[in-house]
């Protein structure tokens, strides 16, 4: 063992014990509220919880509702993966490029634009009562299952398009035209050599929507709109929040985590043996031009993505600039929600709180984001250069990825009802669960770069005289400084946009930039939190470019 | 500065276990096949791999529990390892950092070291947008910057092409005899070694085979890997002296040619001569043998010489020519004094 791998290995045991008591303790605090009564162990709160005929209920709803969602996630899905992986066009990266942005945009603004584009007074209703002179709104979506699945599905469908057409463009066309001169015909072709070989990432495609939809929160707490439509996950909000009870909460959160671990073993298991990859050089799109028919099915297509990917974005972004009644065609420009935002102009009690929820947003964000990116980057370094234990490491820091947002809240509510933190402890717990969530996917990108970066440059360093430590400073974080960044970047943005676990956490005092936008969207403010919706956009829209720009650049 | 080397150590798939010496200011090369031990023994020395027991003295002080930065040992790595969020002057000044010099000492320092690999004016460009032969020598004027006791360079040509290596491993023997600094080079390369060491050390799995100046391990290779791996030549079983022996003046043979523990004789292509005429008789007052009724297989042109493979009793000769052979059936003829012996 060198000096060097010793330096290493211990830079690991800080964030470990850290990342242990962040994760860990809340986490376990939370099985204990779950089985512990009066001193002893119980699986009756369990069994009960599994055995009672609304929980039953709320958790075939759960499950019936992330179905349906992922079903026409994957009808809407794939023929776009078909299109991507087929044909080469003008359109095609920004196609590509949009269908990022379900990643990288936070639950409530998918919810406020859902609203601004979907809802009775919204763009589209707008725009059809317009073109054929309608005096009532043709399209009624809010508050149903059916509004739930849409808005999942149009959260959904492009991981499925992006996940299925990359595979789909990693396979070997010299297999088809193998099939073909063999006599098979190009429909034969598809359903013998084609479909096979792409079951693999539709079904971890499929799982990973299904567990998105699973755990879905803020759609089903604002679309929902009441007890009929409650999935596993508000219900344990409902239960630790409004009826303060966080040990059937705590019961409900281990049989989420159960059908959780479940449900990632299978994603982790589909992509594990399910998944292989060919060799292809280069991939050689259909030369021929498209039959007329496909070419007007390519368009509609693009056309359909664009309105429906950008729309609500765009939505929210007018809505913020917009003043007047509901109806668009009265509305005129006005910077009055921005001026009342920053405090310039008196306004309502929600609105009031605004810039305060900005402020707090910010450095909890800006304390994440430091946090995380610190902790990432040792545990990064450490795992990277050890030889034994790496990938039993890089599992634990993978983690929190496995476990709710709510149900990370729910255990520091638990850890808040022990401590009873002043105002202050509240938003540092909140920086602390917002820590957690972030951490896997600061560590996802950091990681990579770490174990891209020669060793050769640190034995340079070692050889003309630095110690580790010093080179660890000028030679090894300089050369990771841009991932440092786009993970500093993306921790903040989730931060910003983090939605779940701070709303469980949040008394009436407590106001972050979603929290309040969530309270102006229940109060029907919708202008309102458009304009703040609008600065998370800015930053989401932020971290997703540097993230662009991270990905080809390689150290 | 003096190094001794004693280094072992165990791995699942080979055992590492080898002494030597190098001595103040010279050049010592390091070669073998991949696989052998050569830039693990690099490694050791500057203290990125530990040795399981062994010494390693620089200058009278046992160095091998010393950490990698307080060795005062500099490595030029086989891919530069220049750091590219540095231009060329920051990565050659990085080292100057630990000897605490003035701004303006560390500039001037800067601009010397880059007038000694040749690469005056070079100071602000970008280290990744050097050619690699620029690079190899940033690499070199970086390592030599840190004021090392020893400089270690692994296999520093490898990445380049063969023009460029030819010139630049004069550059290398340039620059150390400017310089004067003990230097370990490691290479696969045979002819890059023989060119320009002072001492070269074969190894191979693990163990050193042979160490001695270029020539002696050219002309008299200790063993057959040493013998195939620095060059071509031709073994025979050492009973072919006996019977080939030619002694026109009945001189003393000196005793190496009569140790009964050899098992075979080994010559480069260029000490035999190839004699075409039977009549012809060679200006020759040395022993020699003279190997009769050589076929001519093939001939190949090499710019310099003719390459020829030969065949006499089944067994393969070659031998170079400066013109190609008329004849398919010749004689050949090699001085005693070009023969060495193995046993094996």
């Amino acid at each position: 063992m060198s000096d060097y791998r010793r330096f290493y290995r211990q830079k690991s045991i800080g964030p470990l014990v850290i990342l242990f008591s962040l994760f860990a303790l809340p986490l376990a605090l939370t099985i204990q509220s779950g089985v512990w009564e009066e001193g002893s162990f119980t699986l009756e709160r369990i069994v009960s919880a599994i055995l009672d005929p609304y929980t039953q209920r709320i958790l075939l709803f759960t499950l019936k509702q992330a179905f349906y969602s992922t079903g026409a996630a994957l009808l809407i899905g794939l023929p776009g993966a078909y299109i991507l992986a087929t044909y080469s066009f003008r359109g095609k990266k920004l196609i590509k490029a949009l269908a990022t942005i379900p990643f990288v945009l936070p639950s409530i603004l998918v919810v406020l634009g859902f609203v601004m584009f979907f809802g009775n007074s919204g763009t589209l209703n707008t725009v059809l009562m317009k073109v054929f002179d309608l005096d009532d709104p043709p399209l009624k979506l809010l508050y149903s299952l059916g509004a739930i699945i849409l808005a999942h599905t149009f959260y959904n469908f492009p991981i499925i398009m992006s996940i299925v057409a990359t595979a789909w463009e990693g396979l070997d066309t010299k297999l088809e035209a193998a099939a073909a001169t063999l006599g098979s015909s190009p429909r034969k072709v598809f359903r013998t050599i084609t479909l096979p070989r792409l079951v693999p990432s539709i079904i971890s495609a499929a799982a990973l929507v299904f567990l998105f939809c699973f755990n879905s929160f803020a759609v089903i707490l604002v679309l929902g709109g009441g007890p009929q439509f409650t999935t596993l996950e508000v219900e344990i909000y409902r239960q630790a929040r409004m009826m303060g009870d966080p040990s059937s909460a705590s019961a409900l959160a281990i049989v989420s985590m159960l059908i959780n671990g479940i449900l990632f073993l299978g994603y982790a298991f589909s992509q594990r043996t399910l998944t292989v990859t060919e060799t292809v050089a280069e991939r050689a799109f259909e030369e021929r031009k498209p039959s007329p028919m496909r070419t007007y099915f390519i368009l509609l297509y693009s056309l359909f993505t664009i309105i429906f990917l950008l729309g609500p974005i765009i939505s929210v972004l007018y809505r913020s600039f917009s003043k007047g009644a509901s109806r668009a065609s009265e509305t005129t420009f006005s910077t009055t929600w921005y001026r009342q935002l920053l405090g310039f102009e008196q306004s309502s009690s929600h609105m009031g709180s605004a810039l305060t929820a900005l402020i707090n947003s910010t450095l909890i964000g800006v304390a994440v984001s430091i946090l995380t990116v610190t902790l990432a980057l040792l545990l990064s370094v450490s795992i990277a250069r050890r030889k034994k234990n790496s990938s039993f490491l890089e599992l634990f820091g993978m983690l929190p990825m496995m476990t709710s947002s709510v149900i990370v809240g729910l255990g520091y509510v638990l850890i808040a009802r022990l401590l009873r933190p002043s105002l202050f402890g509240t938003y540092l717990l909140i920086t602390l669960a917002h820590t957690v969530i972030a951490f896997p996917f600061a560590l996802r990108t950091i990681l990579p770069s770490v174990r891209s970066l020669s060793e050769t440059y640190l034995h340079a360093s070692y050889t003309l005289g630095f110690s580790p430590q010093k080179t660890f400073r000028t030679v090894e974080i300089p050369l990771l400084r841009r991932t440092l960044l786009t993970a500093a970047v993306f921790a903040f943005a989730l931060s910003l946009g983090e939605f779940n676990a701070t709303l469980i956490l949040s008394s009436s005092r407590i106001v972050t930039l979603p929290v309040v936008m969530y309270r102006l969207i229940g109060s029907y403010h919708f202008q309102g939190a458009c304009a703040l919706g609008s600065i998370l956009i800015i930053t989401s829209g932020l971290a997703f470019f540097l993230g662009e720009v991270a990905k080809g650049d390689s150290v | 500065m003096i190094l001794q080397c004693s280094l072992q150590a165990t791995y699942p798939d080979f055992t590492l276990d080898l002494a030597f010496t190098v001595q103040e200011g010279d050049l010592v090369c390091i070669i073998g096949p991949s696989g052998c031990g050569k830039s693990t023994t690099l490694s050791m020395i500057a203290g990125l791999i530990h040795a399981e027991t062994g010494s390693i003295i620089l200058g009278g002080e046992d160095i091998s529990q010393k950490e990698v930065h307080k060795r005062k040992i500099a490595m030029v790595f086989q891919d530069y390892s220049l750091f590219p969020h540095m231009n060329v002057e920051q990565n050659i000044a990085y080292p100057l950092k630990n000897l605490k010099l003035k701004k303006q000492q560390r500039v001037q320092a800067v601009k010397e070291l880059l007038e000694l690999v040749n690469l005056q004016g070079y100071e602000k460009r970008k280290s990744t947008r050097l050619s690699g032969g620029e690079r190899q020598r940033v690499a070199l004027a970086r390592a030599l910057a840190s004021e090392p006791k020893i400089l270690l360079l692994d296999e520093p040509l490898s990445a380049l092409d063969a023009k460029l290596r030819t010139r630049l491993r004069e550059e290398i023997r340039r620059i150390h005899d400017e310089t004067g600094i003990t230097t370990i080079y490691v290479t696969h390369d045979q002819d890059e070694a023989l060119a320009i060491a002072d001492q070269v050390i074969v190894m191979d799995q693990g163990r050193i085979i042979q160490q001695g100046t270029p020539e002696e391990i050219y002309r008299t290779p200790r063993t057959k890997f040493v013998a195939t791996f620095t060059g071509e030549g031709t073994i025979l079983p050492a009973s072919a002296f006996a019977r080939t022996l030619r002694n026109p003046y009945h001189l003393e043979i000196p005793a190496k040619h009569r140790d009964p523990k050899n098992t075979s004789l080994f010559f480069r292509p260029h000490a035999s001569h190839i004699v075409e005429d039977p009549g012809e008789v060679r200006l020759q007052y040395l022993p020699f043998l003279a190997f009769d009724e050589v076929r001519v297989i093939r001939s190949e042109f090499q710019g310099t010489h003719w390459r020829n493979s030969c065949l006499w009793n089944e067994h393969e000769l070659l031998c170079h020519s400066e013109r190609k052979p008329k004849k398919e059936i010749v004689s050949l003829h090699v001085d005693i004094t070009d023969l060495s012996y193995f046993e094996e």
